[in-house]
């Protein structure tokens, strides 16, 4: 049995904000990374008004898990 | 699918019109079902400061997406099965659990081997895991 984790596609806590993916080709594995607009969403996070917008953005800007 | 971004509504009008098969996971469970946040928090008292937070912001996307579209979200099974691959959120067994980062043959076989397939797919920990294999 082959076990493979997608991972998250825009907090992968990796300290990789490109936004990922996992693609089985052949059933073998393989994780993919896209560059997107990471400040886009940030404006966008700040705009529409969640609570915590700023603590989902630091996550998203670095790519890591951020305390609240 | 539509927790803690900005775009929760877009992000499920998009995966309904695409028709994608999706699995459901935790932080679906607890727009749709909030207590299910609750149960989960109660056993780490010490993060309760998180789950506060965590609470706060399901609570404006579950007003943002409306009823109908959290009526959906509980619909999608625990399980997709697509040829020899089995996709799940975390578990077959839990939204809420899955094995961490660096886990061993032994708990993978234990949490996963249940589903009888020659690949399974999980998410959850948000941590990319290639190729482990399980006996």
């Amino acid at each position: 049995m082959i076990v493979a984790n997608t991972g998250s596609v825009g907090l992968s806590y990796d300290g990789d904000q490109r936004a990922a993916y996992l693609l089985l080709d052949d059933w073998a594995p393989a994780v993919r990374r896209v560059v997107y607009d990471v400040d886009r969403e940030i404006m966008a996070l700040r705009s529409c008004g969640p609570p915590h917008a700023e603590w989902v953005g630091r996550m998203v800007e670095s790519g890591c898990v951020q305390a609240p | 699918m539509a927790d803690g971004g900005s775009s929760p509504v877009e992000i499920v009008d998009r995966i309904r019109d695409l028709g994608w098969k999706v699995v459901g996971g935790n932080t679906d469970e607890m727009l749709f079902r909030p207590v299910a946040l609750d149960e989960f928090a109660k056993h780490a008292p010490r993060r309760q400061p998180v789950f506060d937070v965590v609470r706060e912001v399901a609570a404006w996307s579950r007003g943002t997406l409306g009823a109908e579209r959290l009526a959906w979200m509980a619909r999608p099974p625990r399980v997709q099965v697509h040829g020899a691959m089995a996709l799940v959120h975390a578990s077959s067994e839990s939204l809420w659990r899955a094995p961490m980062p660096g886990p061993g043959d032994d708990e993978l076989e234990a949490v996963y081997g249940l589903l009888r397939q020659a690949v399974v797919v999980y998410g959850h920990i948000h941590r990319h895991m290639r190729g482990a294999s399980a006996a």
